[in-house]
Parts: structure tokens; sequence; C-alpha cells
């Protein structure tokens, strides 16, 4: 087919185009919905019950920030690379590293802290099945969002997305799981969690594609 | 036309006015022609990308909200797509040359030379693709070695002694015909 004729067709089918929202205010949309779920999520989870003790520790409400702020900047990031030009923002796209050295220089400062080693819970595996059990939701959630727009960066979007949706599964746990225990955090909640998101980039290529 | 220009356009396409959007896609198919080519070897496949990049800004328009600078927003589908084009030709490509190093490996003639003369043969000669053709004549006409053909032509080597080969077999099968 002729260029010519192609413009012709497309100019011939185009009608009043309603706009995708802006990266921000859907990202504002999703995180206010993370919130939700997060706080429908706590009472049947049963939140741990030295948890506003364990707020006033530093290093466990810097942990719990730290997270907080991954979920953030993970969830802006991936509406900014949902759009081809990612909003001509790029440096936004990059914020999750930012969020997440932070939060690997406080675990590390949490090890460090951790002289008397708390005792290994009992469980392992069923944390990172609860994890991706909590995580499905936002995951969703977001994959369904940014297939809406036209992402030219699969692998960083997926990856991104991931990223956020398996940090709200981790801070939920967090929140309700009474263990202290560094080693056991960083093996079945912190690890899988990196894991999954690097995981993120073939989604991103299977499910992003348009 | 200025950048103002074609953003205006885009803001009128998106209101749904067919004029103003067969106008950016026409302004923005001359913009991008010269970009494609310079990056694309054969000219049928720029053509073939710049209706993919087309077909995708149509796609995309929602994502453009006519705030910000229209031309890196088409840069951006159009780099998108033309990394899609050159993977998947330079992937092809690559699936090929295992094929093509099967063919030389198995191709026990000489391909840089015959035993039939360049002369004799020439209107036959004519007749193959024009590719083929002109490496028979380079080879065969002006003396030119396989591996001389290919910096000539921007080709492997082994891409020319296939391509002479497939061009012997040819000329093989007509002359055995006659």
């Amino acid at each position: 087919m002729q260029t010519e004729l192609l413009i012709k067709q497309m100019s011939n089918e185009i009608g009043v185009v309603k706009k995708s929202p802006s990266p921000f205010i859907l990202s504002g949309k999703l995180i206010v919905a993370f919130v939700v779920y997060i706080l429908l999520l706590l009472p049947i989870f049963h939140p741990r019950s030295d948890l506003s003790e364990k707020l006033l520790s530093p290093l466990f409400a810097s942990e719990i920030i730290a997270l907080a702020f991954i979920i953030v900047s993970s969830c802006v990031a991936s509406a900014i690379l949902s759009f081809p030009d990612l909003y001509q923002k790029k440096t936004i796209a990059f914020t999750p590293i930012i969020a997440f050295l932070l939060f690997v220089l406080v675990l590390l400062l949490e090890w460090l802290a951790d002289k008397q080693p708390a005792p290994l819970p009992e469980h392992e595996v069923k944390c990172f099945v609860c994890i991706v059990g909590l995580s499905v939701i936002p995951a969703l959630l977001l994959f369904y969002n940014m297939r809406k727009i036209a992402c030219t960066h699969y692998a960083h979007a997926g990856c991104t997305a991931m990223l956020s949706a398996f940090a709200v599964g981790a801070l939920v746990l967090r929140l309700s799981e009474p263990t202290n225990s560094i080693s056991h955090l960083l093996q079945w909640h912190y690890l899988p969690m990196l894991i999954i998101g690097l995981l993120g980039m073939l989604c991103g290529k299977l499910f992003l594609r348009w | 036309m200025s950048e103002k220009n074609i953003e205006e356009l885009m803001q009128l396409a998106l209101k749904g006015d067919k004029t103003a959007y067969s106008r950016l896609l026409q302004e923005t198919a001359r913009i991008l022609r010269p970009y494609l080519a310079k990056r694309i070897n054969f000219a049928h496949d720029v053509e073939d990308v710049l209706q993919e990049i087309l077909i995708s800004i149509h796609k995309a328009k929602h994502t453009y909200d006519g705030l910000r600078p229209y031309k890196p927003w088409v840069f951006a589908i159009a780099n998108f797509r033309l990394k899609d084009y050159l993977r998947s030709h330079y992937g092809d490509n690559l699936r090929n040359y295992s094929d093509l190093s099967e063919a030389e490996n198995i191709s026990d003639e000489n391909v840089t030379k015959s035993e039939l003369s360049y002369e004799s043969i020439k209107e036959e000669i004519d007749k193959l693709p024009s590719k083929q053709a002109q490496i028979l004549e380079l080879i065969h006409n002006e003396g030119y070695t396989s591996k001389e053909v290919a910096v000539k032509m921007s080709m492997t080597e082994s891409a020319v002694k296939v391509a002479a080969h497939r061009a012997y077999k040819v000329l093989r099968e007509k002359i055995n015909a006659d």
C-alpha cells in the first residue's frame, strides 16, 4: 500500500480522541488504590502486635518508609514508562533505582545493628508465597492500566511495575509478620521481591506489546 | 513547517479534524523519510518502516496531550519501530547466515572461477536478478575477488559467494536446458 493512501485511510478514521491521563494522575490513582488495598488487607492479616512500638524504632520506620518509597517511585516510573516518549521526563523513570539503593542501605544498617540475631521463624517459603499472592492484584492493576497506553520500553516498564506490585505485598507482610530476623527478611521477603522485579522484564515484553 | 505549527495540527487532529490530521501525517512522513533512509539500506524497506511508524502514531495518538513538544514524541515512536525492524532484519540475517555458511560448506565448486566465459553467457547473466548479475560481472568481467566484491557491495564475503553460487546454479540449469 502506498503511504499516501495509508495517510488518507487513517485521516478518514480519526474522530475526537480521548487522551490518556497524565502519568502523574494515573500513578496517583494507582497509589491511592494500593493504599486502600493495604488498609483492607491489614485487618485480615492482623498487624503485628508490637507494630506501634516497632514504628518508633528508627530502623524499622526507615525500612517501611523506604519500602513505601519503592512503591511510589516504581508506580510513577511505570506510568511514565507507559508513554512512548516517557512523557519527556526520562529521569523520573530511573527514580526506583534511588529508592532501591536507599532500601538496601537501610537493610544494611539493620544487618549491622543485628548483633544478637533474632531467632529465625519456622516458616520460610510461606512468606514468599504470601507476598506473591498479595502482589497479584496490584500487578494486574498496573499492567491493565499500562496496556491502555503505548509503552516503548517493555522490559524497563515491566520491571518497575512488578517491583511496585511486589513491594506492596512485602509491605503488607512486613507490617503483619512478627519476625525481626533480618536474614529471614532478606532471604524470603526482599530477595524474591528483587528477583520477581527482574522477571518483570519478561512480563513487560509479554504483556505490554502493542 | 515550524514545530509550533505541527503541534497545532496535532491539537486540531485530536479534536477530530481530518484535514489537519492528514497534513500532520504527511508532514511527519516528510520529516521521517530522510531519517529512516539514513539508517536503512533498502529503499523499499524505508517506505515499509515509515508506514509502520505512521500506523503506530495513529494507534498511540491518545498518548499525546498537545502540551509537550511533538517531535520528541514522534521520534520516540519512530525509534521504537526502527529498532523493531532492525532487530528482525538482522535476526533474519543471522538465521540465514548459518544457512549461508552451510551452503558455502556444501558447495564444492570454486565460485570465483567458471569454465564458461563471461562473454559467452552475457545475455543469460543480464536476465539474472541485478545483484547476482552485478556480482558475476565484477568477478568475471572486471576481475575482482569475492572479498573485494563484498567490500564494494557492502555484503559479507559468504553472501557474495552464495549469491554467485545461486547465479551459477540458475545459469547451469538454463544452459543445460538449451
